[in-house]
């Protein structure tokens, strides 16, 4: 899965600190998720979205593989 | 200074604290570093992790406060189900160490000429086992994140 949170976060011009303060979680979390080394849960998902005011199906890119 | 810095340094007085305790604590067991025996070597080895064990401690609880100083919770979603992996591979890997402890026991009772380890010892190495199983995995775990 690839996320398009580093793009969206240079469009606002938020850190990964930023971004992690605005949602409530640590740091690394938001490192992995753009690095996808981890997969969030729907919940999460939902609220890096709110964040970058966009929308889940546009931040996640699904391979189909 | 960035958190790279202060972990590093973290790191260096920890190592120092722990070589200076082993050191001095094996002076004071056996005198000059050239006549100690194992026993000495042992026992400043022990203290050493002692002095290491608090050192990162203090350095754990240091950071957790930086972190909620900065307005970062100290746990998330993330960190517990990375967390939760940690601790069900300990459940599984120490319930193997236990058995192995038990099958040696019972065998150095039983059939051969071995030294047996009494209840306080196993119950000891059982815990240490655990603790480091648990946070071995859990460094893991955090620098891998749930990828396959």
């Amino acid at each position: 899965m690839k996320t398009r949170i580093k793009e969206l976060r240079a469009r606002y011009d938020l850190t990964q600190e930023d971004l992690a303060k605005k949602i409530g979680v640590r740091r690394e979390t938001i490192l992995f998720i753009e690095k996808g080394r981890y997969n969030p849960s729907i919940k999460l998902a939902h609220d890096i979205a709110k964040a970058l005011q966009t929308t889940i199906d546009e931040l996640f890119i699904f391979d189909e593989e | 200074m960035n958190q790279e810095t202060v972990n590093r340094l973290w790191l260096a007085v920890t190592a120092a604290v722990s070589l200076i305790g082993f050191v001095i604590f094996g002076m004071i067991l056996g005198g000059s570093p050239l006549g100690w025996d194992v026993h000495v070597v042992l026992a400043s080895g022990v203290f050493a992790v002692l002095l290491a064990t608090g050192c990162a401690s203090l350095w754990a609880v240091w950071r957790k406060r930086q972190d909620r100083k900065a307005g970062y919770p100290v746990k998330d979603e993330m960190t517990t189900i990375l967390e939760g992996r940690a601790a069900y591979y300990t459940v599984l890997i120490s319930g193997y160490f236990m058995l192995v402890l038990l099958w040696y026991t019972w065998l150095a009772n039983n059939l051969l000429e071995l030294p047996a380890p009494n209840a306080p010892q196993v119950l000891i190495a059982s815990i240490l086992a655990n603790a480091i199983i648990f946070a071995g995995l859990r460094w893991y775990f955090m620098r891998k994140g749930d990828a396959p």
